[in-house]
């Protein structure tokens, strides 16, 4: 601006700059999906100055977490594991040139963790990892990075989110390349923890079919299928439904798809009581810290979540494991028809409640009435999103 | 402060005065219904009280009436959200809850024998108010006192019965502007920086306090460097999200220091050892 | 030290927790699932789980998720119905309490909340009351886990300070040695024997155990700041997802929130855990909001941590070292990592 004087400062304008323009109503429905994303393309984040990295380089590299230098994970070292990798780096490699990241996975910080990574360059890709470790969604990351060209690594399940959030209008196919992989399954840390003290682990390595875990006090083998996360002994999509480049030949569904609703079943069988009993113990520990919504690819209103509402005011403030059942309840049927079954609610969740299976309850509902899944094809609309006058699957509405 | 003990409890009071300032704007007055605190009441110009309407909650406003004129405590109310909705719709003779005076005040101290130079737009006036009252009823303190108040239209400006009363003065001098023309406007038109650009009112030994819309207030600090104002002749009021007002819950902190506590008054130097997140 | 030390033996613990129950609200970190491990008033049916950090700290005992500030009832005037009046009741209380089997990363949470709470112009008088009313028995560390960072934080695995009672393991049991007159009155129970010939042990245990200290932090407060307006934080928080677990989960994370909840003709006020990571956390009525993102959010987070807290106090950071965070996070974001990144730019 012309009239800049040297009294004030570059800093304090710009900061006052911003203030006046990214007023943000977050009432009105236009707000932009998720704040903890990037700013549309284009635009400064309040606050921020441009980086002063040296030209031609605008971000920071970010150094691997060896944060304990004794713990290593010696991958599955088997030639399939190695060619996915090398097949997922040499692609990534290529596609960055017209991408602005990718996001995958990485080591985290001991070898039971894996952790996202957003891959800026080619040296980040060589940190990619491919194991049961590589639990996370990524597909969560995609709305806020909507409006920027980006990469991501996406499992089957993951694949399902990836639709969901195209039907819904909510990322752009045009934005987004697709790096698939077809997976057998990723662990439930959950599991594990109730094994063994995972307080100090030295190494993992996975066999064809077990994990081995070695703490400082004990090394342990564990057959893979006892400490797969509860959607993978079910999975019907190991391989990624949608995709730009698959890292690997597809993989058949080699899971019985009765198990799908086996957790849901298993409430279902209690009676009223026994029913509530059961969510009053787990849920007495919930901390309403929102990880599950926050973790969720499809919680695109977060920010403005209506749990949190004064007006209208749904939930109060109190305590109580009635009061957390009314969130959780709210939160399943804000998904019904959209959730992909990930898991990733009660991966998230910190107090390790069950709480996937009571989305999977609205799931179920939605199967029988609609005959519906969310997120298999790109074509579909959630039922919930439509009106027909006649519902084939419901024979009540039936003339 | 009315209750020490506990800080987190209000005092009882009543509303005695509603006055409708703007289509948005509302004033209400209100006197604490023990005597006795009411007169124990001490607050300086620039400190805050929370509001509380019980079952909706508080909000932080500036005491907007001087600690010379103790008949009853006034504060100007605009209504944006849920507690300032529900404020708006109080009548005299409501309860309400007061907890205060909460916050740092203006030095006027150091402002003895200076010229002062209020600029103030739409809501800002609040803060403003109080001080310029302060220093009218302590005339002799100060040197020349000139008030640049500017709204979006006529409507929009608040206290407009005082605002004739300043203007017949003889010891302070007024400037009312509104953004553009309006019918039976027949005062300045301009917003309030340039407005301040135009009159050029030189720094030297003036203190130049500013309240308002941030972009107004924005404008109005780019305006009086480029006139020749010095950092330390600069005091502004900041806004932020409130919920103790007592520097306990975390949330209204900017870098190391809390607006509820440290502010809300800060002077341009203040602000600048500050880290930029308005 | 008043009391010589004194040896409580593992299986006398649970005895000595009823005991103490029947003066005192006992609370010690029990077996709440198979994974999880809360701070919870003891009874006979609980599982005790001593021997690792507890899922949460123990901050919730003094500064509860939920708590009541006070209650209100409108009352309408019997004459003149459109008149009301308001009536407004304080619930402060606080009763006798002990902790049992917290760590020294947990009590040195409670000193953060005493600089806060307890100190200064304003003191919250709730905080202070619970405060004032509870007696820390604390286990000392013996095996710190690979999240475990205190010794980076200015505390240490065998830290005392702020607890009443020290408890070292040894075998068979705990080595007991009182730090206040309080800590005292609970080594005068029953459970407590002479342990004269385990003080040695207890020694050896403390001196043993090492933790490295991984980072040095004494001039991360100045590298934030002029970290601040840099897209440092925008790249170190890609992969966060802004939730809340980890300040809920922290022992010196102390932010609330204050909300009215009606019921009927009247309700309560009351205070509850609040996150720096939630949007709404600084969102202002007009809409404005000063930490839009996430990145500004959790530059915030770390900012008041290391940074502006430290500045306030005398150097102490606003963090233990408890690695709480790292653990829960459903990403795994480090901050240890973050601050080993921050210091690249020193």
């Amino acid at each position: 601006m012309a009239f800049w004087s040297r009294a004030v400062t570059p800093e304090i304008v710009t900061m006052l700059k911003e203030t006046s323009t990214h007023v943000v109503d977050w009432r009105s429905s236009n707000v932009s999906s998720r704040s903890w994303g990037s700013s549309p393309a284009g635009s400064t984040i309040p606050g921020y100055r441009p980086p002063r990295e040296p030209a031609g380089r605008t971000w920071l590299p970010i150094s691997p977490n060896r944060f304990t230098p004794s713990g290593r994970v010696a991958t599955l070292a088997k030639e399939t594991v190695v060619e996915i990798l090398d097949n997922l780096r040499e692609t990534i490699q290529r596609e960055l040139n017209n991408l602005e990241l990718v996001v995958g996975w990485e080591q985290g910080y001991d070898p039971l963790h894996g952790t996202p990574i957003f891959i800026r360059s080619p040296e980040d890709a060589d940190r990619l990892i491919w194991s049961p470790l590589c639990g996370h969604n990524l597909a969560s990351y995609l709305p806020g990075l909507k409006g920027r060209k980006v990469g991501i690594l996406v499992k089957g399940c993951d694949s399902r989110s990836v639709i969901q959030l195209l039907q819904e209008g909510l990322i752009s196919r045009d934005e987004i390349v697709i790096f698939g992989i077809p997976c057998r399954g990723v662990v439930d840390l959950t599991k594990i923890k109730a094994r063994l003290n995972v307080a100090r682990i030295k190494e993992i390595s996975f066999d064809d079919n077990a994990i081995v875990v070695e703490t400082d006090q004990q090394r342990e083998e564990i057959l893979l299928d006892d400490v797969l996360a509860a959607k993978c002994l079910s999975c019907q999509y190991p391989t990624p439904l949608i995709y730009d480049h698959l890292a690997a030949e597809a993989l058949p569904s080699q899971r019985p798809d009765e198990l799908l609703y086996q957790e849901v079943e298993e409430v279902e069988a209690l009676d009223a009581k026994e029913r509530m009993a059961h969510w009053e113990r787990e849920l007495e520990r919930c901390i309403r810290c929102y990880a599950c919504r926050n973790a969720c690819p499809l919680c695109v209103c977060q920010d403005v979540c209506a749990a949190e509402s004064r007006n209208p005011h749904w939930l109060t403030q109190r305590t109580g494991a009635k009061e957390k059942a009314m969130w959780h309840i709210m939160h399943a049927l804000h998904l019904a028809g959209r959730c992909t079954d990930c898991g990733e609610c009660e991966r998230a969740c910190p107090l390790d409640i069950p709480i996937q299976r009571i989305r999977r309850k609205i799931n179920k509902e939605i199967k029988e009435l609609f005959d519906y899944e969310a997120g298999l094809n790109l074509e579909d609309t959630p039922p919930l999103y439509t009106f027909k006058v006649e519902e084939p699957t419901i024979k009540e509405s039936q003339q | 402060m009315s209750n020490s003990d506990n800080p987190f409890l209000p005092v009882m009071a009543t509303v005695t005065k509603v006055i409708d300032e703007t289509p948005t704007i509302k004033s209400f007055q209100v006197i604490l219904n023990d005597q006795g605190q009411m007169k124990s009441f001490h607050f300086q110009p620039g400190q805050v009280a929370q509001m509380s309407i019980f079952g909706v909650g508080e909000s932080t406003f500036v005491i907007n009436s001087p600690p010379t004129r103790m008949d009853y405590l006034q504060f100007s109310v605009m209504r944006a959200g849920e507690v300032t909705d529900r404020i708006h719709q109080l009548k005299e003779g409501d309860p309400v809850g007061v907890r205060g005076p909460l916050g740092n005040w203006f030095p006027y101290e150091e402002m003895r024998g200076k010229d002062i130079y209020f600029i103030g737009g739409g809501i800002g006036m609040a803060p403003l108010r109080t001080l310029l009252l302060f220093m009218l009823d302590k005339r002799k303190d100060y040197g020349d006192i000139t008030l640049l108040y500017g709204a979006r239209s006529p409507e929009d400006l608040c206290y407009k019965e005082e605002l004739n009363e300043w203007e017949a003065r003889d010891d302070m001098e007024l400037i009312l502007t509104v953004d553009r023309e309006f019918p039976n406007w027949d005062k300045r038109v301009g917003l309030v920086p340039n407005v301040l650009k135009e009159l050029a009112p030189a720094p030297k030994g003036k203190i130049a306090i500013t309240c308002g819309p941030p972009i107004m207030i924005r404008f109005t600090l780019e305006a009086l460097a480029e006139l020749g104002y010095q950092d330390e002749q600069v005091i502004t009021t900041l806004e932020r999200r409130m919920k103790c007002g007592i520097g306990l819950c975390g949330r209204c902190n900017i870098g190391t220091k809390y607006v509820c506590t440290d502010g809300p008054v800060f002077t341009l130097t203040q602000l600048k050892q500050l880290p930029p997140e308005l | 030290m008043s009391t010589a030390g004194r040896f409580l033996a593992t299986d006398k613990i649970p005895d000595l927790l009823k005991r103490l129950g029947t003066q005192y609200h006992v609370y010690a970190p029990v077996q709440a699932s198979d994974t999880t491990v809360l701070f919870q008033e003891f009874n006979e049916e609980a599982q005790l789980a001593l021997e690792r950090e507890a899922t949460l700290s123990p901050k919730e005992v003094f500064f509860p998720q939920t708590e009541r500030l006070l209650t209100y009832t409108y009352q309408k005037d019997a004459e003149d119905p459109k008149k009301s009046s308001i009536q407004i009741e304080e619930t402060l209380e606080a009763s006798p309490t002990v902790i049992f089997g917290t760590r020294p990363c947990d009590v040195r949470g409670l000193a953060i909340f005493d600089m806060v709470f307890n100190q200064g112009q304003w003191v919250d008088p709730y905080y202070r009351a619970r405060r004032e009313a509870t007696t820390i028995v604390t286990i000392l560390c013996t095996e710190p886990e690979n999240t475990c960072f205190c010794t980076s934080v200015d505390g240490g695995p065998a830290d005392t300070q702020g607890s009443d009672v020290l408890l070292t393991p040894v075998t068979g049991g705990y080595f007991a040695e009182a730090v206040t007159e309080k800590g005292d009155g609970i080594l005068q129970d029953d459970a407590f024997v002479p342990g004269d010939d385990k003080a040695q042990e207890a020694r050896e245990a403390r001196d043993k155990v090492a933790l490295e200290r991984e980072l040095d932090l004494a001039r991360t407060p100045q590298t934030i700041l002029k970290l601040f307006s840099t897209d440092f934080w925008e790249q170190v928080t890609a992969k966060c997802i802004s939730c809340g677990a980890c300040t809920y989960v922290c022992p010196t994370c102390y932010c609330f929130n204050i909300t009215d909840e009606d019921a009927g003709l009247g309700g309560e006020r009351i205070r509850t855990w609040d996150s720096c990571m939630f949007y709404h956390y600084t969102l202002e009525a007009s809409g404005h909001n000063p930490r839009p993102t996430k990145a500004e959010r959790y530059r915030n987070r770390v900012g008041h941590k290391f940074s502006y807290h430290p500045s306030t106090y005398e150097g102490t950071f606003g963090c233990t070292g408890c690695g709480r965070c790292i653990k829960v996070c459903p990403v795994s974001l480090d901050i240890r990592q973050i601050l080993r990144e921050a210091q690249v730019h020193e």
